[in-house]
């Protein structure tokens, strides 16, 4: 059902991933080079289609989080949030400063709990050459408790302040339906203290690890904000130069390919980059100094 | 070769969001002591291996398509015991929405002129295509309940789904009812298991495990009427994670 079909000699390669694991979602990738001449380069996700567009036509403004959220469980909040901040902006409804703080806290727990998974449970293995974290669990069994112990941190801060990370249950257009206990928030405060000298190791551990050798010119998008190292708000920003993100239908330029369930997106005619590393290469000068001190020490 | 003495699990997913695995990986130290009981050999979205030889298949997601439904038969005919994991693989989640409408306005609204080449049919949960075994209802899943359903399992004794409505739940945990708080809430009718997360936290219950099997409807419809709400007013509500039991609630309420 599920092979790799890898053929490379100087002037022929086929390259034929059929599908990739340790990630989010089905896809292939399928590479053919025939007498030195790409024939065919493509990223196929073979996700089955759900229609997630038609699933919205006519129902409550209310249940469109819930929809919006079901896309991923993995990045369930900012799904959640997105959602909730296009419903208030339709609305015309200004949500308090609080809830502006609990929702980018909310992002920041489900930020770190999305990375500590990224690379220790689907990177890492890669990179030590074994298949799977589970090898890791007899062969590297502090760090394992390390990283488990950071998930637990960010999976507690989901609890505390939205009931739960995937599909977070108590972030509504307008606001909250409960806010978080005091109690909860505290101890949130203590584990998040603890948890930073497991972030200063993972620096530590990562820069032991050998990364493979790759470059390539790509366009980096993300959010940019004067006031902070955006992640909740702010505009959009690529190749320098930023756009509201009401003119997105503007900047980006959304394709249906037959190979593809997924549609394809284009900036000014060309792939782009999204994610970490477009955001930490957007907007590396509003970083905190701690981050700046870090990224000294990594060059 | 050598003996098998742990039982071999492999999880497949469908048409969904991969939430409900990923509980598994929330699990923490359970998780730990899992792979200790059980050889997981088939993991898709945090493992490269894919053995084929398996006992137990824990399968997420609702069957959309032709493949998925060949899919499934062949991971039946494999797997001693089959498990259903979340909303989409019990009773097909929020997919069942696009079964309401004409599947080519669905197709068209989302891919337009290449619509052609897109293969979906009615959504459906798995147990309307194979024998399930083992069924975890929720969206996502509540890992008490997982832990619960895979001892069971690993005992060989069946689970027992709750059969009474989130209320009961929702009354121990001492919550104000939604009703009360001018709310529609459907946890009088929806099947219980999930200790009435949702509306612990403030929001109220939208009915992701389904409908109990003998909803009291009558009871359902009087306090509907107490607080000025009427059946059309909730059925809507119903078709967000519950529309492969239509027919069911359209029986039961209308």
């Amino acid at each position: 059902m599920t092979k790799s079909l890898n053929k490379i000699d100087s002037q022929n390669v086929k390259i034929d991933v059929h599908y990739l694991t340790r990630v989010e979602g089905h896809g292939n990738i399928v590479v053919d080079v025939k007498e030195g001449k790409l024939t065919k380069c493509e990223f196929q996700v073979i996700e089955s289609p759900r229609f997630f567009e038609s699933m919205l036509v006519g129902r409550s403004i209310w249940e469109a989080q819930h929809l919006t959220s079901r896309i991923c469980g993995i990045c369930a909040c900012g799904h959640t949030l997105a959602s909730v901040k296009a419903g208030e902006d339709a609305l015309g409804i200004k949500p308090s400063d609080e809830t502006i703080m609990l929702r980018k806290l909310l992002l920041y727990t489900e930020m770190l709990d999305s990375h500590v998974l990224h690379i220790y449970i689907l990177v890492a293995p890669d990179l030590l050459g074994v298949k799977s974290v589970v090898p890791l669990i007899k062969t590297h069994r502090p760090v394992i408790d390390m990283a488990l112990r950071m998930k637990r941190m960010s999976d507690y801060g989901g609890e505390v302040l939205a009931g739960r990370h995937i599909h977070p249950i108590s972030y509504v257009i307008g606001g909250l339906t409960q806010l978080p206990s005091r109690e909860g928030l505290e101890k949130l405060y203590s584990l998040m203290l603890e948890s930073r000298k497991d972030g200063e190791e993972t620096v530590k551990i990562i820069k032991t690890l050998k990364f493979p050798e790759f470059q390539r010119p790509t366009q980096y998008m993300s959010l940019t904000s004067d006031e902070e190292y955006a992640m909740y708000d702010g505009d959009l920003m690529v190749n320098g130069k930023k756009s509201k993100v009401s003119d997105y239908r503007k900047l980006f330029m959304e394709s249906v390919v037959d190979y593809s369930r997924a549609k394809i997106s284009k900036i000014n005619g060309k792939s782009y980059a999204v994610g970490a590393l477009a955001r930490f290469n957007n907007n590396s000068d509003s970083c905190i100094k701690k981050q700046r001190q870090w990224r000294r020490n990594w060059v | 070769m050598k003996k098998q003495s742990k039982p071999r699990v492999a999880f497949f997913d469908f048409t969904d969001c991969e939430g409900c695995q990923l509980q598994f990986a929330n699990m923490g130290n359970t998780l730990l002591e899992l792979t200790e009981l059980v050889d997981i050999v088939n993991f898709r979205e945090i493992m490269s291996e894919q053995g084929q030889d398996y006992d137990i298949a824990i399968v997420e997601g609702a069957i959309t398509t032709d493949n998925d439904v060949v899919r499934i038969k062949k991971i039946r005919e494999k797997a001693k015991a089959l498990v259903t994991l979340g909303a989409c693989a019990t009773i097909a989640g929020v997919n069942g929405i696009k079964n309401r409408r004409d599947l080519e306005t669905a197709k068209k609204t989302v891919y337009a002129e290449k619509s052609g080449s897109i293969n979906t049919i009615k959504a459906m949960p798995v147990h309307e295509v194979v024998h399930v075994d083992y069924a975890i209802n929720g969206c996502p899943v509540y890992i008490p309940e997982v832990i619960a359903v895979l001892k069971c399992l690993l005992m060989g004794k069946p689970y027992a789904v709750p059969n009474y409505p989130v209320c009961v739940e929702c009354k121990m945990n001492e919550n104000v009812c939604r009703y009360e708080k001018d709310q529609e809430c459907l946890g009088p009718v929806t099947r219980a298991g999930c200790n009435s997360w949702c509306i612990n936290n403030g929001n109220r219950c939208y009915g992701c495990r389904g409908l109990v099997d003998k909803p009291a409807s009558d009871a359902a419809k009087d306090i509907l009427q107490k607080y000025g709400l009427k059946v059309e007013d909730i059925l809507n509500s119903f078709t967000l994670y519950n529309d492969s039991m239509g027919e069911k609630y359209d029986q039961e309420f209308k």
